[in-house]
């Protein structure tokens, strides 16, 4: 071995590494608390403006992979608004059905929260699809643990820190996510956990519980402050546990791929009366 | 005094174009990492023993921006460094084109470890254990991550080249200046 590979250099290196290895592995979060704060007061204005310039580039960018398609996408759009005119006389019985089975279900409409609007100004940082950063903080009466959705009731994380004025979403699909929930079908328990921003996992179900293939998992109002009823994602595949006490199913979350431009931070987690 | 400040002027927009630009425009999984790249270019020109505090500096400043257990990408940045140093020390990185590749593929190899290590080391402290399952990172994202950080630090890695250059140049006219 050359004698400059265990040089000072290499001392450097161990010494460095096995101080941020410590830090990892026994360092207190909230220690750099201050530091994430205000890095992130004096960072969210201009997150705010080269996320719109990104915006622009890539809408740009549509627009002119799409000029091609326009006369296709022209005649299709005619040829579907002529259904959708259709469709419309017959959702207007479904939307009465609708809300004959929300009642029945429980489920928890939109209007019955206290929304705050927010605009994402920064994605997972290195694109894993755990985090995102939104324009909206303490200022806007934000707090920690808050659930944030998109249109349509779908969870899409809980507030972690929240700052002056942005606060940073942790993601469902984040590992470290757990939210109890059911199947909205069957009734079936249990808990969704996040697998590294690909996707959730239904998790504790009974092995005598019913999880169908494409069935919608909701969260659940068992011991969490969040709102039930909120869309987590689709069953797309069910298999026992390792350990073989309970069953387990892979979820598409309902959020997509979770790039979202606007989401709804619920104020108080209650309902309006 | 003036270098530092060169630095962390360089540094900031780097790591808001990494938050809110590049996390924007790339899909999931095949962002280029920024500050690995300025962090790698830093330590071509400036060899490890000047470079490395500042490999320190911006990796706790991703930390703290990136929302990452800190330490994460100190670890991470700093070997990547050190493998740089390392390997460009004992190959012919001054040849036009053998030297170019190999910088590309040391480029390659440090993004792939640190879109790892960073993958790893955010499992390990949400969960406490890690599968081999999730030892790995999709291949084809990390694919296009490898090849979107080598065109960036070779977009990069000339401007910081001229700016280096400049900073010494100016260095030593206030040098003269001062010592006659």
């Amino acid at each position: 071995m050359p004698r400059h590979f265990f040089g000072r250099k290499f001392f450097i290196v161990s010494v460095v590494t096995v101080v941020a290895i410590c830090a990892i592995a026994f360092g207190n979060p909230s220690f750099f608390a201050p530091v994430r704060y205000g890095v992130a007061i004096i960072f969210a204005p201009f997150q705010n403006v080269t996320f719109l310039f990104s915006e622009k580039i890539l809408s740009g960018a549509r627009l002119l992979s799409s000029i091609g398609k326009l006369k296709e996408e022209n005649e299709r759009l005619e040829r579907e608004n002529v259904a959708l005119r259709a469709e419309k006389a017959a959702l207007q019985d479904v939307k009465n059905e609708n809300g004959q089975l929300r009642d029945q279900l429980q489920l928890l409409p939109r209007e019955k929260f206290s929304l705050i609007a927010a605009e994402v100004i920064a994605p997972d940082p290195l694109g894993q699809g755990n985090w995102m950063t939104i324009n909206r903080g303490t200022r806007s009466g934000i707090v920690v643990g808050a659930p944030v959705i998109v249109s349509g009731g779908i969870l899409m994380g809980r507030v972690h820190e929240v700052f002056a004025t942005s606060a940073r979403i942790m993601l469902t699909t984040h590992p470290e996510s757990v939210v109890n929930a059911t199947v909205s079908d069957t009734g079936a328990q249990g808990i969704v956990k996040g697998h590294y921003g690909l996707g959730l996992t239904f998790d504790m179900a009974l092995q005598t519980d019913s999880i169908p293939i494409g069935a919608t998992v909701v969260t659940s109002r068992i011991g969490d402050a969040l709102p039930q009823g909120l869309s987590l994602g689709v069953v797309q595949e069910v298999h026992p546990s390792e350990d073989g006490l309970f069953q387990q199913a892979t979820l598409t979350p309902s959020s997509g791929d979770m790039r979202q431009r606007f989401v709804f931070v619920i104020a108080t987690g209650e309902e309006k009366k | 005094m003036e270098r530092s400040v060169v630095r962390i002027i360089i540094l900031l927009p780097v790591l808001i174009v990494q938050t809110s630009f590049f996390s924007a425009l790339f899909a999931e999984g095949t962002v280029p990492i920024f500050p690995l790249v300025v962090v790698v270019a830093w330590t071509l020109l400036l060899g490890f023993m000047e470079s490395w505090k500042w490999t320190v500096i911006t990796g706790i400043a991703c930390d703290a921006v990136f929302a990452l257990p800190m330490g994460t990408m100190v670890a991470v940045l700093t070997v990547s460094c050190y493998g740089i140093s390392f390997f460009s020390a004992r190959f012919l990185t001054t040849h036009r084109v053998w030297g170019g590749a190999l910088l590309s593929l040391l480029v390659a190899l440090t993004t792939a470890f640190a879109a790892q290590g960073a993958a790893v080391a955010t499992i390990v402290t949400a969960t406490g254990n890690l599968s081999p399952g999730e030892l790995l990172l999709s291949p084809s994202p990390l694919l296009w991550q490898i090849l979107f950080t080598v065109t960036l630090f070779w977009t990069t890695y000339p401007l910081l080249r001229k700016v280096e250059h400049q900073l010494s140049f100016y260095k030593r006219k206030i040098d003269i200046k001062r010592h006659g």
